[in-house]
């Protein structure tokens, strides 16, 4: 186990949706922790809590979000309890952010290079020469050949691949020690997405920084990431480090993500009802239990606490069985 | 007779008045009857407006959409309507396919008051029931709302619709992208079990190749409006000899990663469709590429029964079947990008 104190460490993280059809709880009590120069994976499907997590960290939640407890610590001090201004400071100098659609994110009216210097003329009181001289640095590492023209252009003259190589130079260009990279490649061709991956996992690991990476595909973490997180229903439900947890999964959900991307198997239950989770039914028994196949009496009233067993985090009464059940693999 | 026939068709499209987009140049395709096939590739691919031409909402710049043998370029309209009521088509985005006003019942049914007239409320309704169940949905979902519907529901619903009529071809159009990884597995479970249960013939438009295995019986590959290359799909995606295909499938991630990957990180992007290349249309990208292969237009030539390649550096790509440690394939030095991180 690591003793050190994490890079970033979100416990405990209570988010909800307050709506007229009533509050959506999107997290329930999330508690993840991420370690210095780790490329750190989350993973779940539609409306397990995943990009939301992401956007508290970066304090960018979208309305009517808000937080109501919990604690979010990044290098050992509270942002939950910082002032904007020093949020602000956080935000972008050290804690990148690299979001889904890359075009979207850049602004459509503005040329690149005055997306630049507004992020580093926010931090730093450089010359707009120097500005353009260090997005040049920063394309050319991005993988863009000939960054003058792209520097000089607009959003919607680059590719999707284009797009994102910007949006890495641009999250990058202040040195950030964490970066947040949601769903970064999602809406891309695979081949781009193996191009972006690689740029990112190359530099990320050689420039000693760390990422936390938030995606629904499992291959990408596999590939890509040391550690990772597996969320259900607005909770951590199993994580550790990749090759153990995917090499012999713990937790039926994680079990059943596994077998859908082989398509091995097929009869994966039906899907938690979009929308509303009651949070006092949720309190009394496992999220999961509904669609779970070793759901029993004691998984629909009690809640699994998260624990440690055979060298990762699970929250199932049933994880032995699980793990005894999976055949390791080499 | 095959099915389906799509002849050496060509399609362009104008772009706001400015450059003219090749998005198909020359592709033949055919399916049998109960046949299965395949088609992959990226944006760009073509592969959406082939289906566009094959359902009949554009029609080929030249060349032809044959149904059994008969044009459908040269089909009166009621010839037409009669044809339409065979071939069906389930979309990428359940819900955005629906009237939100309809109910599940009137969306299901909707084919059959335009292709079965004859049939009477009740026979219609007992029908639409019947298309449900077979999709794994019950009765009661007849009154409900598309609004009321998880996404894996709302597909199911498009695939009970797309096969109400008992049309003789479905064209789908990556009716998995949209959803979450556990419900893909379910629908393309679904869509092997319905195709063997009506004897259906499906054309697959799909970027994402894996989903191809479970569903299809071959595979055509394309790449800038162009076959790369098709075969049958355990040869295409256990044996593949297309650079491009290779690349693909290499692309894809897998929960137990390789060491290594087998070929480098593709080069580059897709050319712009409004400027095609002279030879070889994956020239730019391909790790094999030598000057011949830029000089002229690349044809597809048989390799072996039922698989063909578009490539003249063929023999430099048998290198074993790819997921054996001999397949990696030599690059030329200067082709040489980054490899995966272990």
């Amino acid at each position: 186990m690591v003793t050190d104190t994490p890079l970033l460490s979100v416990s405990d993280l209570y988010v909800s949706f307050p709506t007229p059809r009533g509050v959506v709880h999107a997290l329930n009590g999330v508690s993840l922790e991420v370690h210095a120069g780790k490329l750190v994976g989350v993973i779940g499907e539609t409306g397990c809590g995943k990009s939301v997590t992401a956007r508290s960290v970066l304090g960018i939640l979208r309305p009517p979000g808000r937080i109501d407890s919990g604690s979010i610590r990044f290098q050992g001090e509270e942002l939950l309890e910082m002032s904007e201004r020093a949020l602000a400071k956080v935000r972008g100098a050290q804690i990148g952010f690299i979001p889904q659609d890359p075009i979207a994110a850049l602004d459509p009216i503005l040329r690149i290079e005055d997306q630049f210097a507004n992020v580093l003329r926010a931090h730093r009181p450089i010359s707009r020469k120097r500005c353009r001289d260090l997005a040049r640095v920063a394309l050319e590492r991005a993988g863009i050949a000939g960054p003058d023209r792209v520097l000089r252009g607009y959003a919607h003259q680059l590719s999707g691949g284009m797009a994102q190589r910007v949006v890495i130079a641009i999250a990058t260009i202040l040195d950030p020690t964490l970066v947040i990279a949601d769903e970064p490649t999602t809406g891309l061709d695979v081949t781009i997405q193996r191009q972006i991956l690689d740029l990112i996992a190359q530099r990320f690991r050689t420039e000693k920084r760390t990422l936390l990476l938030v995606t629904h595909d499992l291959g990408v973490v596999a590939e890509y990431c040391d550690e990772i997180f597996v969320m259900y229903a607005g909770k951590v439900v199993e994580s550790g480090a990749v090759q153990r947890v995917f090499g012999r999964p713990s937790h039926p959900y994680t079990r059943l993500l596994i077998e859908s991307v082989e398509l091995r198997r097929f009869d994966t239950g039906e899907e938690r009802p979009s929308g509303l989770l009651d949070l006092v039914n949720y309190a009394r028994g496992c999220p999961y239990a509904s669609r779970c196949p070793l759901a029993d009496d004691r998984s629909r009233s009690e809640a699994p606490e998260i624990r440690e067993l055979d060298g990762r985090m699970v929250a199932c009464h049933h994880a032995e069985e699980v793990l005894a059940g999976a055949a390791p693999r080499s | 007779m095959p099915l389906l026939e799509a002849d050496r068709v060509t399609k362009t499209f104008l772009r706001e008045g400015h450059a003219r987009i090749h998005a198909l140049n020359g592709v033949s395709v055919s399916v049998e009857p109960g046949e299965a096939v395949g088609v992959v590739g990226e944006s760009g691919s073509g592969k959406s407006t082939l289906g566009r031409l094959i359902i009949g909402t554009h029609r080929p710049d030249s060349g032809a959409i044959l149904f059994r043998g008969e044009d459908l370029g040269r089909l009166d309209a009621k010839q037409l309507r009669k044809v339409r009521g065979e071939i069906s088509i389930v979309f990428q985005e359940p819900h955005a396919a629906f009237d939100p006003r309809w109910t599940v019942g009137s969306i299901v049914g909707e084919p059959l008051l335009i292709h079965r007239p004859d049939m009477s409320g009740r026979q219609r309704r007992e029908r639409v029931i019947q298309a449900l169940r077979s999709v794994t949905l019950d009765e009661s979902m007849y009154d409900r709302y598309p609004r009321s519907l998880s996404t894996g529901q709302a597909q199911r619903v498009g695939i009970a619709r797309a096969t109400v009529t008992d049309p003789k071809l479905i064209v789908l159009d990556e009716p998995t992208s949209s959803l979450d990884l556990s419900i893909r597995a379910q629908i393309l479970r679904l869509l092997a079990r319905l195709q063997k249960a009506l004897g259906v013939s499906y054309l697959l438009i799909s970027h994402d190749i894996r989903s191809v295995r479970v569903t299809t019986q071959r595979t055509v590959v394309m790449y800038l409006g162009q076959i790369m290359e098709s075969g049958p799909t355990d040869t295409i995606l256990s044996a593949p000899r297309h650079p491009y295909t290779q690349m693909l499938l290499d692309s894809e991630t897998t929960i137990h990663p390789r060491a290594q990957r087998r070929v480098p990180a593709p080069l580059g992007e897709i050319p712009s469709p409004t400027q095609l290349p002279t030879g070889c249309f994956f020239y730019s990208r391909c790790p094999l590429r030598i000057d011949a292969c830029a000089a002229a237009p690349v044809a597809l030539r048989t390799i072996a029964p039922g698989h063909e390649v578009a490539c003249i550096r063929v023999d430099a790509t048998a290198r074993g079947a790819v997921g054996t440690p001999e397949s990696r394939i030599a690059v030329p030095a200067d082709a040489a990008a980054t490899s995966a991180v272990s």
